[in-house]
């Protein structure tokens, strides 16, 4: 017992020591507490300040960089930065592509509607399982799948169930609704049509679980009130329901359209960008590995970030300021 | 109260319809890939909506 406490006692000696050299090397010259906090809140700032350095700000100014000079992939490995002066040759290379509007186009018809398609989903979804039934639990486990398994794996599912020779199309000629076979995959408007049913069913789970939460904590007192005015089952969801739900579903609108609007892997693997589903994010691929262009695929980039950057500021002053003020 | 019973009704159709819509929605993507794993290509592409597992 006594041989414990002397272990003890030792190791936080030991401890003890360095933590007071530390704590010297930390406050020395700095007699006041202020002072002394003031030091030690730069410390804690430091490692996550370089931790968003060399992440985010070094890849946004190399970007940045790469789009002001004629940069080809060959040149990458030999070029010296401060020898090439800067042009503005990638904007005109990007802008007088003959394919840059109707992939802009592409783009927000695609975020638009796979935002909001994904986000009724979840919604619907969250509002089925959110009484109780038997098996609930199972069900809202398993509404969870498309969200967690691996993008190749459903892609691929996805293009072999719509192809022409796919389920799909066999059980929709069988049932007499086709009278030939449709590509479902290269065929306008049908590949956007697939590629945003796709956007639903992959990520609604994303949409439904967040939905559910907030669903889950609304105070059952506001559906007793609602009840005892004599409110009827859809006013409840009207009056209560949504209203509760609101903040959650902007929230929800603004991740999804951002992280749809950069979507690449998804139209990638589903249509390969054929029959109008070029989106922005394959032009970048074009430039850098079509064409080897790294200076104009920089530039496509930072184009692709100003316009997201203004339709996020339009979004903010527009529906954020709106909900402050009501 | 009419309205209230009528919306019940209708509700609870409409939940479990799309209760079944949203499990179909689901898994079928699933139990394609389940028995497009235990089938040759060939079988798949001759007769697509034979959709029972077979090994």
């Amino acid at each position: 017992m006594s041989n414990r406490k002397t272990t003890g006692n030792t190791r936080e000696l030991t401890e003890e020591v360095p933590r007071l050299r530390l704590h010297r090397f930390l406050f020395r010259g700095a007699p006041t507490l202020a002072q002394r906090e003031q030091r030690l809140a730069y410390l804690l700032l430091g490692p996550p300040s370089l931790i968003v350095l060399a992440l985010i700000i070094f890849p946004m100014l190399w970007n940045f960089w790469l789009a002001f000079h004629r940069v080809r992939l060959l040149d990458l490995r030999r070029f010296a930065w401060w020898q090439l002066e800067a042009t503005l040759n990638n904007f005109i290379t990007v802008f007088m592509h003959h394919d840059l509007w109707p992939a802009l186009r592409a783009t927000l018809l695609y975020t638009t509607c796979g935002t909001l398609l994904a986000l009724l989903m979840g919604l619907g979804a969250a509002m089925m399982v959110h009484s109780h039934f038997r098996g609930r639990g199972l069900i809202r486990s398993a509404f969870l799948i498309p969200y967690i398994a691996p993008i190749v794996a459903v892609a691929f599912a996805w293009r072999f169930i719509l192809d022409p020779r796919g389920v799909l199309v066999a059980g929709l000629l069988g049932a007499g609704i086709l009278e030939q076979p449709i590509n479902l995959l290269s065929q306008r408007p049908w590949a956007m049509i697939s590629l945003i049913a796709f956007e639903g069913w992959r990520y609604f789970p994303f949409d439904f679980l967040f939905i559910l939460a907030r669903l889950q904590a609304i105070p059952p007192v506001f559906y007793e009130a609602a009840a005892v005015d004599g409110a009827t089952p859809l006013q409840k969801f009207f009056y209560v329901t949504l209203p509760q739900l609101k903040l959650v579903l902007a929230t929800l609108l603004l991740l999804r359209f951002m992280w749809t609007f950069n979507k690449f892997d998804d139209v990638f693997l589903v249509t390969r960008g054929t029959a109008g589903t070029r989106v922005l994010t394959m032009k970048v691929y074009d430039f850098l590995i079509g064409e080897f262009n790294v200076g104009a695929g920089a530039a496509m980039a930072l184009v692709l970030f100003t316009v997201l950057g203004l339709l996020l500021y339009v979004y903010f002053r527009v529906v954020m300021g709106r909900a402050e003020k009501e | 109260m009419n309205r209230e019973r009528s919306e019940r009704a209708i509700l609870r159709v409409l939940h479990g319809v799309g209760l079944l819509f949203f499990i179909f929605l689901v898994a079928f993507p699933f139990y394609w890939m389940l028995v497009a794993s235990l089938k040759p290509l060939i079988v798949l592409a001759m007769n697509p909506l034979d959709l029972w597992l077979s090994v």
